[in-house]
């Protein structure tokens, strides 16, 4: 690494979390204080839940210095809107993205990439986070105008927000070419008869995949400078799949390659 | 009546079973992308196209943007229009079996309890793109088919017919009785995913607590997708996806 990274702070007012931004559920709320990564500003518990819930919640909100409320189901509805809340309630802080170059600078080797050309819909971003985590993704970056992450992703993520090394990068060419640099073969995601099927690509290598934007897909100018395309085949008639589905269908592959190359030569197909 | 917001699931509707829709309804903007197929499409086959004020179509509620759904860019917010569509029929299960035992293998869907209708409607986007012969799915404690799925589906849940089962059980000995094999799949499976040499069924479990004991008992086979991981499994419409791929024929 040469010591400036392509990453850097963003600026935009887009990739910035809302204030006023919850998470409910008691999985989803233990998960994230046990994660102990992001930010809690504040905790709402209900007092009709069960005691060992209770004690879990107030050891872990005292660990991390966290307000802890008690309240009825009723205010905490009031907050969040809706009856989905099971007792528990928390408002977190800013996502905390790690910096580009500690992220880049921690992998498996080889390393597996995922790079995220401005995913805008919650529930895919949470998605591929959570496929990322159980594929043994070793970072996410995100990029351009992405949805925020907020407590609507990490449901979606199923919790993978919380354990996923997440990046992001106000310049998704330059950290391409950064990449590539370093030796990693970056592939782009893309939909039709314009790509390599993912089943003959050699994945088991050093990889980053570039999934892009639901409507338009990767950006021109990222598409240029990636080694190459890569996409599923079809055997059927809708024209594509959704990025979450597609991102999810590509990094199976990666691991199932890895996987099989760990076991001994596979057959090449 | 289902009240579409994608164009790509009005379209597909369109192309399909025109005699459903019974109105496209455009707010103030000339449409524009694929909403402007939809116009014409509409027209060219006599359903009434009619434009004003989108306020009550809409609900008042907040369309998210989704899958396929922002392809006309309207960002999804506001929509740009509303077909008025009704509700795709059942095909019941013999239909639904009925090129089974054929010379090429197919692949079948089982969807047991999903609760949540984007995963449903992406599920059916998947299928159509992999060429899904059907789908079954469950009714009891389990997502309608809403509006939502249908967009989300993005035309998915024209392309592929589907039937609905109060006893998955008693669906499933129908389905090996037809000559299908059965497979399961469970982060506990004992095998991994292996080829389309069959015609299968996939059974996909739902989000909170995977497959039951007794539709674990219906399968041939239970296979799991992947060893890794401190999350139980992958998302439901991923995990589809991706036991589709595996097994795609193509």
């Amino acid at each position: 690494m040469d010591g400036r990274s392509p990453g850097g702070k963003s600026s935009g007012r887009a990739d910035r979390n809302r204030p006023g931004d919850w998470i409910w559920g008691r999985r989803a709320v233990l998960e994230t204080l046990r994660g102990g990564r992001w930010p809690i500003r504040g905790l709402w518990v209900s007092e009709r839940i069960e005691e060992d819930v209770a004690e879990e919640l107030r050891g872990l909100a005292e660990q991390l210095d966290v307000e802890l409320q008690k309240a009825d189901g009723e205010e905490i509805r009031a907050r969040c809107h809706t009856d989905q809340h099971q007792g528990v309630l928390a408002r977190m802080g800013e996502f905390p993205f790690l910096s580009l170059e500690s992220m880049l600078a921690q992998a498996d080797d080889p390393p597996l990439w995922l790079l995220l050309d401005a995913v805008q819909d919650p529930h895919n971003l949470g998605a591929i986070l959570r496929s990322a985590e159980i594929l043994g993704v070793d970072g996410v970056v995100v990029s351009g105008n992405h949805a925020p992450i907020n407590g609507h992703v990490a449901r979606s993520s199923a919790g993978a927000a919380n354990h996923v090394r997440i990046a992001r990068s106000a310049n998704l060419v330059a950290l391409v070419m950064q990449l590539r640099r370093d030796g990693v073969t970056v592939l782009a995601a893309v939909a039709g008869g314009d790509s390599r099927a993912a089943r003959s690509c050699d994945l088991a290598g050093p990889v980053a995949l570039v999934v892009g934007n639901e409507g338009h897909g990767v950006a021109e100018d990222v598409l240029e400078i990636c080694d190459g395309r890569i996409g599923i085949e079809q055997s059927g008639r809708t024209e594509s799949l959704n990025a979450a589905v597609a991102a999810g269908v590509l990094l199976y592959e990666v691991d199932r390659q890895r996987r099989d190359a760990k076991d001994g030569p596979a057959c090449s197909s | 009546m289902l009240k579409l917001k994608n164009p790509h699931s009005v379209l597909a509707a369109l192309q399909t079973r025109a005699g459903d829709v019974v109105e496209v309804r455009f707010g103030d903007r000339s449409p524009h992308g694929a909403w402007q197929q939809v116009s014409e499409l509409a027209r060219s086959l006599g359903v009434p196209v009619r434009t004003g004020r989108m306020g009550q179509a809409d609900g008042g509620r907040r369309q998210r943007r989704d899958k396929g759904g922002d392809k006309d860019g309207s960002g999804g917010r506001t929509p740009a229009a509303v077909a008025s569509v009704r509700e795709r029929p059942d095909v019941g299960l013999e239909q639904l079996l009925a090129t089974a035992g054929g010379e090429r293998h197919g692949i079948w869907l089982a969807l047991d309890r999903l609760q949540d209708p984007h995963n449903i409607g992406a599920i059916f986007r998947t299928a159509a793109f992999f060429g899904v012969r059907g789908v079954l799915l469950t009714t009891d404690q389990s997502a309608p088919l809403s509006a939502v799925a249908y967009d989300v589906a993005s035309g998915g849940l024209e392309h592929v017919p589907f039937t609905r089962a109060s006893n998955l059980a008693r669906s499933l000995r129908q389905v090996r009785d037809a000559g299908l094999w059965v497979m399961g799949t469970s982060e506990r499976g004992e095998e991994e995913l292996s080829e389309a040499d069959r015609d299968w069924l996939v059974v996909i479990g739902s989000e909170e607590q995977g497959l039951r004991r007794l539709t674990l008992e219906h399968c041939d086979v239970v296979c799991r997708l992947s060893p890794r991981g401190e999350i139980a499994s992958l998302n439901a419409s991923v995990a589809a996806a991706v036991a589709l791929a595996v097994l795609n024929p193509s």
